[in-house]
């Protein structure tokens, strides 16, 4: 019998699973069967090539998963979303949200993961026929304004504001940028200049802010 | 599936020299349903049947035969050959709920239902056109948008599982052949440049920068803040400038090692055409030298239309077995590609000859 990862090498070592009663069988060489218990097999993309390692580890998060599932909110000492019930450390481990109100749960987090995996955070792209508003603080601001939106005034004179905000955050990111460099050049004067300027123009961000909130409501 | 169909990588436009093809993913999830990780079986097969719906509507107005299955349904190696020829992802390919996929007859055009996203389009093209797909991508998307309200949030756009997708849920790339960037070590540096760009380069089979036959992925890694067509734009324009480096290193490299390079090019010709045992991850180097004979001009293949991306694509390890259809669980896979290579392989005119 050949290897059923590699299909090359003669196949030493049969694993059997038996799932709900069903069981299947698959055939390993031995170095196949090494790289997956080590976790480094090149394959290990293939949902077929059971991570043997795994498997226990496997079982005990579920497990543990169910045991959280059954406590009591109360009993939790963390953020729950209430929609479909994410939890926020597991939310921490996956980085993945459950549902498009996790958004708001988590926000305060979701707001730092994104500046740390994407340098902007406001859309400006393209807007869906129909939107739906999930985020909080602007679920007020849309309702009432009936199905269309977007593709009129209102939407021109949004997107400028995000733009212009958008510059902003640039620039400050190249403030920041250039505040680096001259700490590494140890020319505290001009960091000093700098962090000034980034200062005013945080202020200044923050106010627009305050003006852009009052606008909408 | 196995009729003989022509498939998106055997097209061939106007060869290029380096972009092999151009690929665009948008995200989408719909409102009313957890993302991935938190949804229900039931929803999710729920999610499935209605999305799988639209497949007759995309087919009418697209205009070319579409099909539509339960990805989870299907065998193992079924999956593999729809994951190697692109048209499903890692997280479909993977999940244990019910999947769905819509899928054009040439598999250039695939609609993921209940992956890592509840949707994801995905339109793929031979060489550089990142318009004509994300046209065809975005008409997708509105298509689905007209039926299904999308989780979207004002600030935050399309809302999706992954904070790697949101905003845009775009995801633009090009798959570059890159010998002499990635032989000469300068694709380390080029990379963390991209990173200002907000772009990212990893290697398709292999980790980390190197990757067996030099191919690689130019992909966007921003989402947010950016419109669709910046991301895309932004995109080309980093990538015709990579071309150019690409281009010069290998004249550049060739200049400097004739007889080393010239001697790599017949080599790999001279295993290709005898090896009686072919590993997947060798033929793609090995295949990756004689296009880089080729465009230097040392090699000519006989056959114009031999085309060395799509041989590529079709010695992958489930891609091979489907072409031959030869179930002999005996036969190793690497005598299999051994011999399929061979056939596939074109005669060569020498630069002497002529």
């Amino acid at each position: 019998m050949i290897c059923d990862i590699c299909r090359r090498n003669k196949a030493t070592i049969i694993y059997t699973e038996v799932i709900n009663g069903e069981k299947t069988q698959r055939c390993f060489c031995d170095e196949c069967a090494a790289l997956m218990n080590s976790g480094l097999s090149g394959k290990k993309n293939k949902p077929e090539s059971p991570q043997m390692g795994s498997i226990l580890s496997g079982i005990l998060s579920k497990y543990m998963e169910r045991c959280v599932e059954n406590m009591a909110p109360s009993d939790r000492n963390e953020t729950v979303c209430p929609t479909c019930g994410m939890t926020f450390s597991s939310f921490m481990k996956e980085r993945l949200l459950g549902c498009p109100d996790c958004y708001s749960t988590f926000s305060m987090v979701v707001e730092k993961q994104l500046k740390a995996v994407q340098p902007g955070t406001y859309h400006v792209g393209k807007v869906p026929s129909n939107p739906e508003v999930f985020e909080k603080d602007n679920a007020d601001a849309l309702k009432g304004k009936g199905k269309k939106r977007a593709k009129g005034k209102n939407a021109d004179s949004k997107s400028k504001t995000q733009k212009k905000s958008r510059l902003l955050r640039d620039e400050s990111a190249d403030l920041k940028e250039q505040l680096k460099n001259a700490v590494e050049a140890e020319d505290f004067m001009l960091a000093a200049r700098i962090r000034d300027k980034i200062k005013e123009m945080e202020n200044e961000k923050k106010d627009n802010k305050v003006v852009h909130g009052k606008k909408r409501s | 599936m196995k009729k003989k169909i022509t498939k998106w990588y055997m097209e061939r436009n106007d060869h290029d020299d380096v972009i092999v093809s151009s690929r665009v993913r948008l995200a989408r999830n719909l409102s009313g349903y957890n993302f991935g990780r938190m949804l229900s079986d039931e929803d999710a097969g729920r999610l499935v049947d209605k999305v799988r719906a639209m497949k007759n509507e995309i087919e009418g107005r697209e205009n070319v035969p579409y099909y539509s299955c339960n990805v989870s349904k299907l065998s193992p190696r079924d999956k593999e050959v729809l994951f190697e020829s692109h048209a499903i992802s890692r997280d479909l390919y993977s999940k244990e709920q019910p999947t769905g996929l819509i899928i054009s007859e040439d598999d250039s055009v695939s609609i993921m239902i209940n992956g890592r996203d509840h949707i994801k389009i995905s339109t793929i093209t031979t060489g550089a056109n990142m318009k004509k797909i994300m046209t065809v991508a975005n008409r997708i998307d509105d298509m689905i948008d007209s039926r299904f309200k999308y989780a979207y949030g004002e600030k935050y756009g399309y809302l999706t599982s992954s904070l790697a997708d949101v905003g845009t849920g775009l995801k633009a790339s090009y798959l570059l052949f890159l010998p002499a960037l990635s032989s000469s070590g300068k694709l380390e540096a080029i990379g963390s440049e991209l990173s200002r760009f907000g772009l990212m380069i990893k290697g398709v089979y292999g980790d980390g920068v190197k990757s067996p036959g030099y191919l690689h992925r130019l992909y966007n890694r921003r989402t947010i803040g950016l419109t669709e067509a910046e991301i895309y734009e932004g995109l080309e324009v980093v990538t015709s400038q990579i071309v150019n480096l690409e281009k010069k290193q290998r004249h550049e490299w060739y200049d400097r090692n004739r007889s080393d390079i010239e001697d790599k090019v017949y080599r790999s010709y001279g295993v290709l055409k005898y090896a009686r045992n072919l590993e997947f991850k060798d033929a793609l180097t090995l295949l990756a030298q004689i296009e880089l004979g080729r465009f230097l001009g040392i090699i000519r293949p006989a056959d114009v239309s031999f085309d060395i991306f799509r041989l590529m694509m079709e010695i992958q390890p489930a891609m091979l077995i489907n072409v031959m259809t030869v179930d002999d669980r005996e036969t190793s896979i690497d005598t299999i590609r051994a011999e399929y290579v061979r056939k596939k392989l074109p005669k060569i005119k020498t630069e002497k000859e002529d």
